[in-house]
């Protein structure tokens, strides 16, 4: 059929899978899911999660090609979602959050006699700070007796990572880039500290059930003889569930500091720099902005207080951390997603044939982006020529907010204290030549008092064809 | 002892004896499962006493006019 495409990491559960056609998304239900699907629609389950806003809602489609007509029962339109994120881009609340909806929807399903059959944490996404299930064919009737198939799963992709932050690193959510299946419990079992094995549930949900796993890895059981019922799995989902709300990390300052309060703009030196950020903004209005760099979100904020999707992303988990808790406390906006994102070595396209989790790249590009006190550490902490930072930035957006930080600053004095100056290259006149091939000066602004300066910038190529690039 | 005894008695009967579902495209393992199986029953004596204390709460804040006491956040928080 034509413009149609699966999508590549749609390929697992023969339920269904998901597609896009002209753009947009689809998600086909075969005609083995039925009776669950059924179930799903008409029990109530279905409508009681919409209501509750706990999962993505849809439209059943007829007038579509359907794409493979033998095996299709209905094709659903579901709810957009603007950006597609990872786990290994959330931080520690965010991971929480999502481990505690999982439960809270297995629990719901069993209300009205359906189960999850799995426990991904690719069944989430965010909207804005609120975490929302978007797998529809995730639910099969329950059958009395039978085990909580997701046990595992969810074990792997949300309990081991939430226990290894707390107790060991708070950056070992990265293991879940390499293990896109949760993080073995063997592993998990063997770098937590020893301390963990004193409390119950870490003891048995991690430790002794990693043992299990071991015992059993070259025996078959047959599964007739599964049995347990329908309150021991609500037992071990409260259990769960319990277990996950004591997990806890704090936040304790931030790599760059209270970066606001050190950095050397005086109050009207920052003021100014908000006024002409939101200056540029409404220039372009866009509909969707990324925030590289964006600490805690004060600038993403002038952003999405004009309505517009914002994406905030920052290196450090302890400033993605406060970001998201500080939206989530004021309740202010679904605008603003905070993302843990390391630019100099982002998120790359990987799984079955590189292609079931895309890269930072591929899920561009954005109308805007915003480089606000950024470039010093790309040029200087991380090497990049200019111009490279050019290319890069031309492949993410259609235009740019950037603010060179000259080297008598005394951010980038900092930074050149401990090492030689290998940096000739880096002054104003360097910075626009870089960008000359790649992007058009509409705007330069001194910011205040300061030795900044702030450039809007349009990328010479235009959207679609970055997006056919990427 | 025979608490002991008890309580693998009160596990036991949790466990119910029912077969399995079609459509599982996930393989649970089978250490995962033979764990749940066993974790289960003693989670399931927790809950019991759990929602024990719980209704007796609510019993007591029922009576003072209180609210009945939060049993779950829908949304995960």
């Amino acid at each position: 059929m034509a413009n149609s495409q699966i999508d590549s990491a749609s390929f697992r559960d023969p339920s269904g899978f998901i597609f896009k056609q002209d753009s947009v998304v689809y998600r086909q239900v075969n005609k083995v899911y039925k009776e669950h699907y059924d179930r799903l629609m008409t029990s109530g389950l279905y409508q009681e999660l919409i209501d509750k806003n706990m999962m993505v809602d849809h439209v059943e489609v007829d007038d579509q090609q359907i794409i493979n007509l033998q095996s299709a029962y209905k094709i659903l339109k579901p709810q957009h979602i603007d950006f597609i994120s990872y786990p290994y881009e959330w931080s520690f609340s965010q991971l929480k959050k999502s481990a505690l909806l999982t439960l809270a929807i297995q629990k719901k399903a069993f209300e009205f006699g359906m189960t999850l059959k799995d426990a991904s944490g690719y069944n989430i996404q965010f909207v804005g700070v609120k975490p929302i299930f978007i797998d529809t064919l995730s639910f099969e009737t329950y059958v009395e007796g039978q085990v909580w198939q997701a046990y595992r799963q969810f074990c792997q992709h949300f309990l081991a990572p939430l226990a290894l932050m707390s107790y060991v690193d708070v950056n070992l959510n990265k293991l879940l880039s390499v293990h896109l299946d949760g993080i073995p419990l063997d592993l998990a079992s063997k770098l937590l500290p020893w301390r963990t094995r004193l409390n119950v549930s870490l003891l048995s949900h991690i430790h002794l059930h990693a043992k299990s796993q071991q015992k059993y890895a070259s025996k078959t059981m047959d599964v007739k003889v599964r049995k347990m019922s329908k309150f021991g799995i609500r037992a071990l989902i409260d259990s769960l569930e319990s277990m996950i709300k004591k997990l806890t990390w704090k936040p304790i300052g931030t790599e760059w500091g209270d970066y606001y309060e050190e950095t050397n703009y005086s109050d009207s030196g920052m003021n100014d720099k908000k006024r002409l950020v939101a200056e540029f903004i409404d220039k372009v209005n866009p509909q969707l902005i990324w925030d590289l760099g964006a600490n805690q979100g004060v600038f993403s904020k002038i952003a999405s207080d004009k309505g517009i999707k914002t994406l905030s992303f920052d290196v450090d988990p302890a400033a993605v951390e406060k970001h998201f808790l500080i939206r989530q406390k004021h309740k202010d906006d679904n605008l603003i997603l905070p993302l843990i994102l390391d630019l100099t070595n982002p998120s790359s396209a990987i799984g079955w044939d590189h292609a079931e989790r895309n890269s930072f790249e591929q899920r561009g590009p954005a109308g805007m982006a915003m480089a606000l006190a950024l470039i010093h550490h790309l040029a200087i902490s991380n090497n990049v020529p200019l111009d490279r930072v050019a290319s890069f930035f031309q492949k993410l957006c259609g235009y740019l907010i950037i603010e060179f930080v000259p080297k008598e600053d005394s951010q980038v004095e900092r930074l050149l204290a401990t090492r030689e100056d290998i940096f000739p290259e880096y002054h104003e006149a360097a910075f626009e030549k870089a960008f000359q091939p790649y992007f058009e000066i509409e705007s330069k602004q001194s910011v205040g008092d300061s030795k900044r300066i702030l450039y809007l910038m349009r990328n010479k190529t235009d959207l679609e064809t970055i997006h056919s690039r990427s | 002892m025979k608490l002991r005894k008890d309580i693998l008695v009160l596990a036991a009967v949790f466990l119910m004896t029912y077969s399995n579902t079609a459509q599982a495209y996930l393989d649970p393992g089978t250490g995962s499962m033979v764990f749940q199986m066993l974790i289960a029953g003693f989670c399931a004596i927790a809950f019991a006493i759990k929602m024990f204390w719980r209704n007796i709460i609510n019993f007591f804040l029922k009576l003072f006019g209180k609210n009945k006491a939060e049993e779950e956040n829908t949304d995960g928080e």
